[in-house]
C-alpha cells in the first residue's frame, strides 16, 4: 500500500517522492505486464512505460479512484495495446465451453498445476479475461477493483472472470489427462 | 439449486463472495451432484495454483532503468523554468523526444497531403503549352510557403502548436524542394539567377544528412513550447537559438525561402527566415543582431538580451552570455577572432564592456 503522503508530495512536485513512489509500485506493475503478456522481455518494456506514463500523468491522479487500480488501469491499458499489436484477437467463444469429462470423475488423482501450465492456459485467454485473471490473482484485487482498474462494469467483471476460470480449468484438465494418459 | 447455479456459486465462493447461507446451498449441490462436486474442486485447485502462481519481479531495477529517461522528461515540462535557465539547456539538448513518430507521422502527413493537393489542384487546372517545369518548381515552393503560412496563421490562435506546424510545415517543405531538385534543377540552375544558392545546398548535401538530428531537435523544442503556457512570449528566443542547432534545418529550408529573400547569402537568409516568422508569429520583438568574426569562425548572436557565440563550421554553441537588463550593446571581435567585446547595458543606464572568449567559453568584464 502506497502511503497518501508520498502520492501528495510527488504530485506536488517532488521529484524524489515521485521515484519513491515508482519503486514502490515497479513490482507490481511489472508482475501484472508480466502475467498478461506472458513473455520476460515485452513485460520489462511495458512495466517501463507503464512507470514513464505515470511519472509524467501523476498530476492527473485524482483521490476518489484508489491509486493502485489507477495504476493497474495504466499498465493494463498499456499491455493490452501491446496485446493486440502481438496477436490476433480470439474469442473466447471460439472455445469449447462445455464440460465434457463427467465419466472421468471417479478415476481421476487431482493434483495440483503445474506453474508452466497455468501460465499456458492463461496464455489462451482473450485479452480481458487475461487482465481480470492477473488482477484478481496477482493483484488480490475486488471485483470493485478489477471494475475500477479495467473500466468494465461490474457484472462483465464477474462474467469474464467465471468464464476465464471455467476456460482455464478445461484447458488444464484436458492438458493433465493427456499427460496422464499420453 | 441447478447446475448453472451451483457453477455461479462455486465461482464467487473462490472469491469470497458468498454468504453463510450462500455456501450452506453450495454445499448440499455438491454433496448430491458428483459432476459439480468434482468441478468444484477442479475450480479450487485451479484457484490456488493462480494464487500461488510465483510474484515475479522484474530481473533490475526497472525504475533505476528509466532513470535516464525521466530526468530528460522534467526538462520537457519545465514549463515554470526561467527563461535564462531554459535556453540554455535547449541549446544543449539534442536527444530525440521518444514519440516523435507518432506526432510526425499524423501532423506531417496531413501538411504534406495539403500540398499535395495544392500541388495537384494547380497541374490539373494550369496547364501551359511551353510554359518550363522551372514554373511548376517555382509554383511548388511558393505553395509550400503559402502552406507554411496558413498552418501558421491557424495555429497562431493557438500559439501551443505554432512550433510544431512550422516544423512539421519545413519537413514538408523539404520534401517538396527536394522533389523539385529531382526533376527540374537543372533547369532552374539555367534559368534563375537565385537558384546559385539551390545548387549550392544541392552539393554540400549536408542538409538531408543532417535532417534526422535536426528534426528530432526542433520536435523538442514543439513539445517543450506546446506544454508552455507562455509559448508565444517563448517563440522568439527559441527561434533565434534556432540558429545554432537548426542551423542546417534553415538552409534545408532555403529553397523555398529563397523566393522572399533572393540573392542573400546564407546569414542575411537566415535572419530574413527568424524575422519572416517572427511577423507572422505577431512578434514585435527586435530582429537579431549578429556579428561574424573577422576569420569567419565565430558568429555572435543576440538572442533576447543574451549574446550566444557559435562555431561557424559546425553550429556549437560555444558561449551564452548572462542576459543583459538593459540589452546588448556593440559587439567588436578582436583582429584575431580570438575574442569579442560587447557592451551590456543595464536597466539604470550604466554600460559595462564585457570580453568574451568563445573558445574557452568565458566571460570578463573589462575594468574602466
Amino acid at each position: 500500500m502506497v502511503e497518501p503522503g508520498l502520492i501528495k508530495a510527488a504530485q506536488a512536485g517532488d521529484g524524489d517522492a515521485l521515484i519513491s513512489l515508482l519503486r514502490e509500485i515497479e513490482n507490481h506493475v511489472y508482475r501484472t505486464a508480466y502475467y498478461i503478456l506472458n513473455n520476460e522481455q515485452d513485460a520489462l518494456d511495458a512495466a517501463q512505460e507503464a512507470l514513464i506514463r505515470i511519472y509524467t500523468k501523476i498530476g492527473s491522479y485524482e483521490e476518489k479512484a484508489q491509486f493502485k487500480t489507477w495504476v493497474q488501469r495504466i499498465v493494463t491499458n498499456i499491455c493490452i495495446d501491446k496485446f493486440r499489436r502481438n496477436k490476433p484477437t480470439i474469442s473466447i467463444d471460439e472455445h469449447d465451453m462445455v464440460f465434457r469429462d463427467s465419466h472421468t470423475v471417479e478415476e481421476e488423482v487431482l493434483s495440483a498445476y503445474a506453474v508452466q501450465d497455468i501460465r499456458k492456459a492463461i496464455d489462451k485467454l482473450p485479452e480481458h479475461h487475461r487482465a481480470v485473471v492477473v488482477l484478481r490473482y496477482l493483484q488480490d484485487f475486488s471485483y470493485n477493483e478489477i471494475a475500477d482498474s479495467l473500466d468494465l462494469p461490474l457484472n462483465t467483471v464477474k462474467s469474464y472472470l467465471f468464464r476465464a476460470r471455467q476456460q482455464l480449468q478445461t484447458y488444464l484438465h484436458d492438458y493433465q489427462k493427456g499427460g496422464v494418459r499420453g | 439449486m441447478n447446475c448453472q447455479e451451483g457453477m455461479e456459486y462455486m465461482q464467487r465462493q473462490l472469491d469470497g463472495d458468498l454468504d453463510e447461507r450462500e455456501s450452506e446451498a453450495l454445499i448440499s449441490h455438491t454433496r448430491h451432484c458428483q459432476q459439480c462436486a468434482a468441478m468444484f474442486e477442479r475450480l479450487q485447485l485451479l484457484s490456488a495454483g493462480l494464487e500461488n502462481l510465483p510474484k515475479v519481479t522484474p530481473p533490475y531495477s526497472l525504475v533505476d532503468a528509466i532513470l535516464p529517461r525521466l530526468a530528460e522528461l522534467p526538462a520537457a515540462e519545465a514549463v515554470r523554468a526561467p527563461v535564462g535557465e531554459r535556453t540554455q539547456k535547449q541549446a544543449e539538448r539534442v536527444v530525440p523526444v521518444k514519440r516523435w513518430t507518432d506526432r510526425f507521422s499524423m501532423r506531417a502527413f496531413g501538411g504534406v497531403l495539403a500540398a499535395g493537393v495544392v500541388v495537384g489542384l494547380f497541374l490539373v487546372t494550369y496547364q501551359p503549352d511551353g510554359a518550363a517545369k522551372n514554373d511548376a518548381s517555382l509554383f511548388d515552393a511558393s505553395s509550400a510557403n503559402m502552406a507554411m503560412d496558413s498552418g501558421k496563421q491557424s495555429s497562431s490562435s493557438e500559439s501551443q502548436s505554432a512550433p510544431d506546424d512550422s516544423e512539421q510545415n519545413a519537413d514538408e517543405e523539404v520534401s517538396t524542394s527536394s522533389a523539385d531538385r529531382n526533376t527540374s534543377e537543372p533547369e532552374e540552375r539555367a534559368i534563375e539567377p537565385r537558384s546559385k544558392s539551390i545548387a549550392g545546398n544541392d552539393s554540400g548535401g549536408s542538409g538531408s544528412t543532417d535532417k534526422g538530428s535536426v528534426e528530432s531537435d526542433t520536435y523538442y523544442v514543439g513539445e517543450k513550447q506546446e506544454k508552455d503556457p507562455e509559448a508565444e512570449a517563448e517563440a522568439e528566443p527559441s527561434q533565434g537559438k534556432g540558429n545554432s542547432p537548426n542551423y542546417n534545418f534553415n538552409i534545408t529550408k532555403d529553397p523555398s525561402q529563397e523566393s522572399e529573400s533572393a540573392g542573400n547569402n546564407g546569414n542575411v537568409e537566415e535572419q530574413m527566415d527568424a524575422i519572416h516568422k517572427q511577423g507572422i508569429l505577431g512578434e514585435t520583438k527586435n530582429p537579431q543582431d549578429e556579428s561574424l568574426s573577422p576569420d569567419e569562425n565565430y558568429k555572435a548572436v543576440v538572442v533576447q538580451n543574451e549574446l550566444h557565440v557559435y562555431h561557424v563550421a559546425d553550429n556549437k554553441l560555444l558561449f551564452i552570455s548572462d542576459p543583459v537588463s538593459g540589452g546588448v550593446g556593440a559587439i567588436v571581435w578582436a583582429a584575431d577572432s580570438k575574442t569579442l567585446t560587447y557592451e551590456a547595458r543595464s536597466d539604470n543606464g550604466t554600460v559595462q564592456m564585457v570580453v568574451v572568449d568563445p573558445e574557452a567559453g568565458t566571460s570578463q568584464v573589462q575594468s574602466p
